[in-house]
C-alpha cells in the first residue's frame, strides 16, 4: 500500500518502519500526513479533509527594522492538541525534515512551534543587534545573548551563517522572546506534553513561500488537533497577509485522464479515484472541477490530478501496451564508423579498453611533458571531490598509457586500444566547448617500433580507401625523429610515434610503447565529403 | 614397413631387453620424452603390444614395524609360554612376554585361530610344538616398499597385513610394452625400413615430394597449447552495443549532446526549480571559469523564464519565483541525458519519433564500489500523437523483455520533469527486485515551452547497474577496470538468453 503512494519502504525492524518520501509529497513527510494519505487509499476517509478553521484571534506585527534581514514570517494557531512523547518527536521530526529538504537547511524558511498559553496577546516581529539579545535558549539553563548562542549552542554554530550583526527577533506583546528565527527558540515558550494549543510561525524571504510552509505544519497537526487558525500577518505599510486556508481549485478536462493514462475510466470511477486520494472533484460546465487541499504543494497542474488518478487505481493494474508507432531507427554516423574501426582493430589482434572521461591536468598535461599553457584547453570543474578526476580528458593517449601502466605484470605484448570522447574549450560553441570522437591505439612490448604501429594505422585507414601521409614533427610527448602528424587528403587528423622514454617513466612503464591517435570525427567529415 | 630412425630404435631395444619393458625404462634409456614413446607405440600397434598391471605397494606401519623387530604378539605368547612350561595363568605368561592388555588379546586372538594355545579358567596351554607365522616370515622380507602384483597369493598376504593395521597399501598401474611375435618378425627379418624423420613440414617438402620419402614425427596433440590473446571488444561495449541493437530494432534513432552543458539544457528546460537541490554544489559539477555559455537565440528561454515564474500559457502555477539567465548559463558537466533529449525536442519540435541517447553523464561522487562520478544512461523518448502512460509502461517492459528480464513491477516515482512519473523495478535471481526503469511523460511545463504540443514519452535507465546485474559485477568500479586480464578473460554473456 505505502509503496504505491510515492513512499519507499526502506527497512522494517520490528515497529520501526522507514520509509523514503518522494520529494514532492512534503505533506507526507510526517506520519499525520502519511495516516491521512492511507485513509484516503484504504476509503476510510475520503475528498479533501475537513478541518475546523477557526477566525483569527492574534496577529503578527512586523516592524520595519526586519525588513531587510528577514522580512517575512507567516503563523498559525493549533487548538486541542493531544500530545504524547511520540506524538511530540513525530512533529519535531517532521519539522526537521522540512528545514532540511522544502526549507534547504533552513535557507529559504525556517520554522518554529511555541505553546500559545505562555504567548501573550499578537506576537512582534522585529531585528536587534545580536548583542542587545538575551534569552533563555532552548536546552539551555541559562540565559544568553545572541553573540553567545551563536558562539556556543549547537545550532547557534550550525547555522550561524545564515544570521547578520543583526539578527531577527520573535516575542510576545510584553517581550518574552519565541525565538531567534532561523536558528533557535526559547525556553521560555518550550512545546511539551501538557501544550495544548500551539503558535506555529514560518520566518523568511517571500510571504507565499512561508505561509505555504507554515501551513504544511498547521494542516498536518491538524489530524490530531480540535480547530487550526491562520495568523495574519501585518506589515509596516499597513498591508496584512493571511495564510491560505481554503483548497485552491484545478480544472480537469474530462477527457484527460482517460486519454493521458490510456484507460478506460468513466466519470464515477474517476471520482472515486480522486477522492481515495484526498481530493473533491466535482463536474460543472463540461469539466471537472477538482478541489485540492492546500498542503498539496506538488500540485501545480491538471497533469498532477491525472497522476493521483493513476496511483489510486494502481501502477500494476494498468496494462502496458506497446503503441504501433512505426518510426525508422538509426544510429549516428560516428557510430558505424567507430564500430568499423574497432573491429579491424579486434582482427589486428588488439583489445579494446575503456577509460574514465574525467581525469586529471597531471595526467592529460605534465606526465606527459606538455606545456603547462594546454591545459587551459582542458575543462576542468570548481568542485572536484578527488584530484585524480578533476576535468575531462583532451586526448586519449594518457588515458591508455595510464591503463598499461597499471598491467606491468600481465602477460606482454599489449596491444590495446580505446574509441571515446575528447572535450576541449572552444569559445566558437554555444557551450564553449567541443567535442569530438577519436581513437588511440598503442603497442607495448621488450622491444616495439615506429614501423609495427605505422603499418596498424595504414591497415586501418585502408578499407575507407585512405592513404595517410606522415610528416614528421616535434612533440614533447614523442621522441624527436620518430614522430609524425598523420594527414589524409590535406587534413590533419592526429599524431603517431614513439612514446618518449620520460613520458614511458612517468606512467611507471618500462617497456617501450608506439602509439597513435587520430580523430574519428575528421575521418568521417573527409569519408562523407568525398561523396 | 617403413619406420623412422627412434621407432626402429625402441623396438631394437624392447628385442634386446627381451620383448618387454617399462615406457618409463625405454624413455630412459632411449634419451627421449615418455610421451614420444607413448605417441609411437600408437604409430607402432600389431607391432608393440601394451599390457598394464596393477600393483599394490605396501609399507609398513609404524606398528609393522616394530612386530618386525620385536614378533607378532601371537608367537611372544608361544614363546613366552614355551619358556615358563607350556602352561600358565594369563596375567604371568603376559609379563614374561613383554605384552601390554591390547597386545594381549590381539596374541591369544591370533594364537587360538592357528590352533597353538587354548585359554581355559584363566589359564593358558601351548598346544602346538613349533610356532611359526608366514606372517612374521612376511613383515621379516620387508625392506623399504614391497610391490606385489594385484591377484598373487603373496598380495592376499600382503592385504592380511593390511587389514592388521600393521602395513599400507597404494594401487599403481603399471604399463608394460612387450615386442610381439610379428613385431620380433620383421625385426629380426629384416624388414624394417628406416625412413628419415621431420618435425617441421616446410613448403620446399611439398613442392619437392620429399614429403613421400620422409616421415612426419608425431605430436602429443593432447597437450597445452601456449596462450595466446585475441583482440576483442571492452565487455561493457559489447553490453552496450546490445542495448543500442534492441532500441535501433525497435525503430529508435540515436541523439548525442555535449558533456559540458548549460544548466539551461541540463535544468531549466527541465522545469528544475533553479533552487532545487540536484542544482547544488554537491550534486552536479561546475566548470571552472569562464564557464557562462551562451543562451540559445529565439523565444525558448522567454518561454522557459516564464514557465518557472508563473506557469506561462501551459495552464501551471510555475514556481513561483524570479528566474534568472545568469544562472541558466553556467556551465557545469551534464548529470542526466535528458538534455540531449530536451535538445532534441527543441531542434525537432512535434515530428513523431523515436529517440535514444546512450552517453556518459557526470555527478560530484567519490569513485568506490558503489559510486563513480561518471555513468552512462540509456535515455529514450517517443513522441506521437495520443500516446499514453500506458504506452509508456508497454515501452519499458519491452525494453526490458529485450534484455531477458520478464519480471517487472511499477511504481509512483517524482522526476521534476514528468508526470506521471513511474519507477520500474525488474527481478533479479541474485539481488531480487532493483529499481532500473525510471521514466515518465514530460510535464507540460517542460514540452511546451520546446514547441511540442504531442505527448511525450521519457526514461532514463541507469544502464551501467543493468549491465553489472547481467554480467555479475559488483564492484562498479570493475565496468572501467583497468585490469587487462579481467577484461581479456572477460566470460561471453548473452543478453536477452542470459536472463538477468
Amino acid at each position: 500500500m505505502l509503496e504505491n503512494a510515492k513512499c519507499e519502504i526502506e527497512e522494517w525492524e520490528g515497529s520501526v518502519l522507514t520509509i523514503e518520501i518522494t520529494a514532492d509529497r512534503p505533506d507526507m513527510f510526517s506520519v499525520e500526513g502519511i495516516a491521512r494519505a492511507l485513509k484516503g487509499l484504504l476509503e476510510l476517509e475520503t475528498g479533501v479533509p475537513r478541518y475546523r478553521i477557526g477566525s483569527p484571534t492574534r496577529r503578527i506585527i512586523v516592524d520595519e527594522s526586519v525588513m531587510k534581514v528577514r522580512p517575512h514570517v507567516a503563523g498559525f494557531i493549533v487548538r486541542g492538541v493531544r500530545f504524547n512523547e511520540e506524538g511530540l518527536a513525530h512533529i519535531m521530526q517532521f519539522q526537521e525534515k522540512l528545514h532540511q529538504t522544502l526549507c534547504r537547511d533552513r535557507r529559504k524558511a525556517s520554522i518554529g512551534l511555541y505553546d500559545l498559553s505562555r504567548i501573550e496577546g499578537d506576537i512582534r516581529y522585529f531585528a536587534r543587534p545580536l548583542e542587545k539579545i538575551r534569552f533563555r535558549p532552548l536546552d539551555s539553563e541559562v540565559e544568553m545573548s545572541g553573540a553567545e548562542i551563536l558562539s556556543s549552542t549547537e545550532k547557534g554554530m550550525r547555522y550561524a551563517h545564515l544570521v547578520g550583526e543583526i539578527a531577527p527577533l520573535l516575542t510576545d506583546s510584553r517581550g518574552t522572546v519565541l525565538s531567534m528565527p532561523p536558528i533557535i527558540n526559547s525556553e521560555d515558550t518550550r512545546v511539551t506534553v501538557e501544550t495544548t494549543d500551539l503558535f506555529i510561525d514560518s520566518t523568511g524571504f517571500d510571504y507565499g513561500f512561508v505561509s505555504r510552509v507554515a501551513m504544511l505544519v498547521a494542516f498536518n497537526l491538524a489530524e490530531r488537533a480540535e480547530s487550526i487558525e491562520p495568523v495574519p500577518t501585518v506589515y509596516p505599510d499597513g498591508v496584512t497577509l493571511m495564510p491560505d486556508v481554503e483548497p485552491f481549485e484545478v480544472e480537469v478536462p474530462l477527457d484527460m485522464p482517460a486519454s493521458i493514462l490510456g484507460l478506460d475510466l468513466d466519470l464515477e470511477e474517476m471520482f472515486i479515484l480522486m477522492e481515495r486520494m484526498r481530493l473533491s472533484p466535482r463536474l460543472e460546465e463540461g469539466v471537472i472541477k477538482v478541489r485540492v487541499p492546500p498542503y498539496r504543494l506538488d500540485v501545480l497542474h491538471p497533469i498532477d490530478i491525472v497522476e493521483d488518478i493513476a496511483i489510486a487505481y494502481g501502477y500494476n493494474n494498468i496494462e502496458p501496451v506497446l503503441p504501433l508507432l512505426q518510426t525508422r531507427g538509426g544510429e549516428l554516423p560516428i557510430r558505424k564508423l567507430e564500430r568499423f574501426l574497432a573491429e579491424i582493430m579486434v582482427g589486428l589482434g588488439f583489445q579494446e579498453v575503456l577509460n574514465y572521461m574525467m581525469t586529471s591536468p597531471a595526467v592529460q598535461i605534465y606526465k606527459m611533458r606538455l606545456d603547462d599553457s594546454l591545459r587551459a584547453r582542458m575543462v576542468e570543474v570548481e568542485n572536484p571531490l578527488s584530484a585524480e578526476y578533476s576535468g575531462l580528458r583532451i586526448w586519449l593517449l594518457p588515458g591508455v598509457l595510464s591503463f598499461l601502466g597499471h598491467n606491468l605484470k600481465a602477460p606482454y605484448p599489449q596491444r590495446v586500444f580505446e574509441i571515446g570522447y575528447v572535450v576541449e574549450r572552444d569559445d566558437r560553441y554555444e557551450t564553449l566547448t567541443r567535442q569530438e570522437s577519436r581513437m588511440c591505439a598503442a603497442i607495448t612490448q621488450y622491444s616495439v617500433s615506429f614501423e609495427e604501429i605505422q603499418s596498424v594505422l595504414y591497415a586501418l585507414l585502408s578499407p575507407l580507401e585512405m592513404e595517410p601521409k606522415l610528416k614528421a614533427v616535434s612533440h614533447p610527448s614523442f621522441i624527436e625523429g620518430r614522430t609524425a602528424r598523420v594527414e589524409v587528403e590535406g587534413v590533419d587528423i592526429g599524431i603517431i610515434g614513439e612514446v618518449h622514454p620520460e613520458v614511458i617513466l612517468n606512467f611507471g612503464l618500462r617497456n617501450p610503447v608506439a602509439a597513435f591517435e587520430i580523430s574519428l570525427e575528421k575521418l568521417l567529415e573527409i569519408y562523407e565529403g568525398r561523396r | 614397413m617403413k619406420v623412422s630412425r627412434s621407432e626402429y630404435n625402441l623396438l631394437f631395444r624392447l628385442a634386446e631387453r627381451g620383448g618387454s619393458g617399462t615406457p618409463e625404462e625405454l624413455a630412459k634409456e632411449l634419451g627421449l620424452p615418455v610421451a614420444t614413446i607413448m605417441s609411437m607405440i600408437e604409430r607402432l600397434a600389431g607391432l608393440i603390444r601394451t599390457e598394464e598391471k596393477r600393483l599394490g605397494v605396501f609399507r609398513l606401519t609404524e606398528e609393522g614395524a616394530r612386530y618386525r623387530e620385536v614378533g607378532l604378539p601371537e608367537i611372544r605368547l608361544c614363546r613366552a609360554l614355551r619358556a615358563v612350561g607350556g602352561e600358565a595363568p594369563l596375567s604371568e605368561v603376559a609379563q614374561v612376554a613383554g605384552l601390554s592388555r591390547r597386545e594381549l588379546g590381539i596374541a591369544i586372538g591370533h594364537a587360538k585361530r592357528l590352533g597353538y594355545i587354548e585359554v581355559k579358567g584363566g589359564v593358558v596351554r601351548l598346544l602346538a610344538s613349533e610356532c611359526r607365522s608366514v606372517l612374521q616370515d612376511l613383515l621379516q622380507r620387508f625392506d623399504g616398499e614391497m610391490r606385489v602384483e594385484v591377484g598373487l597369493e603373496l598380495y592376499s598376504l600382503c592385504r592380511e597385513l593390511v587389514r592388521r593395521g600393521l602395513a599400507e597399501e597404494r594401487v599403481v598401474k603399471l604399463k608394460r610394452l612387450l615386442l610381439t611375435s610379428d613385431g620380433l618378425r620383421l625385426l629380426s627379418g629384416g624388414l624394417l625400413e628406416i625412413v628419415e624423420e621431420k618435425t617441421v613440414l616446410t613448403s620446399d617438402d611439398i613442392v619437392s615430394g620429399r614429403w613421400r620419402r620422409v616421415k612426419l614425427k608425431y605430436y602429443d596433440v593432447s597437450a597445452r597449447p601456449p596462450k595466446v590473446y585475441p583482440g576483442r571488444r571492452h565487455f561493457y561495449s559489447i553490453f552496450l552495443e546490445e542495448v543500442r541493437r534492441i532500441l535501433l530494432e525497435m525503430g529508435f534513432r540515436e541523439a548525442e549532446g555535449p558533456f559540458v552543458e548549460l544548466e539551461f539544457w541540463n535544468f531549466d528546460a527541465l522545469f528544475q526549480a533553479q533552487d532545487h537541490p540536484a542544482r547544488e554544489i554537491h550534486d552536479s559539477y561546475r566548470v571552472a571559469p569562464p564557464n557562462l555559455g551562451r543562451l540559445p537565440a529565439g523565444g525558448v528561454v522567454e518561454r522557459v523564464r516564464r514557465v518557472h515564474e508563473d506557469g506561462w500559457t501551459t495552464g501551471s502555477k510555475g514556481w513561483g519565483y524570479k528566474w534568472s539567465a545568469d544562472i541558466a548559463r553556467r556551465l557545469i558537466l551534464r548529470t542526466q541525458t535528458t538534455a540531449v533529449s530536451v535538445r532534441y525536442l527543441y531542434e525537432h519540435g512535434d515530428e513523431p519519433v523515436k529517440v535514444f541517447a546512450l552517453s556518459r553523464n557526470f555527478r560530484p561522487d567519490v569513485l568506490d564500489p558503489t559510486h563513480s562520478m561518471e555513468f552512462h544512461q540509456c535515455e529514450g523518448i517517443v513522441v506521437g500523437d495520443g500516446l499514453t502512460f500506458a504506452n509508456l509502461l508497454g515501452f519499458l517492459k519491452e525494453f526490458a523483455k529485450r534484455l531477458g528480464i520478464e519480471k517487472v513491477r511499477f511504481r509512483p516515482a517524482y522526476f521534476p520533469f514528468t508526470e506521471p512519473s513511474v519507477e520500474g523495478y525488474v527481478y533479479h535471481d541474485r539481488l531480487g527486485w532493483i529499481e532500473a526503469l525510471p521514466g515518465g511523460m514530460f510535464r507540460p511545463e517542460v514540452r511546451l515551452p520546446l514547441g511540442v504540443k504531442k505527448p511525450v514519452l521519457a526514461w532514463g535507465i541507469g544502464i551501467g547497474r543493468l549491465a553489472m546485474a547481467a554480467m555479475g559485477i559488483d564492484d562498479i568500479r570493475d565496468l572501467f577496470t583497468r585490469d587487462i586480464e579481467k577484461i581479456r578473460n572477460a566470460r561471453w554473456v548473452r543478453i536477452a538468453e542470459n536472463k538477468l
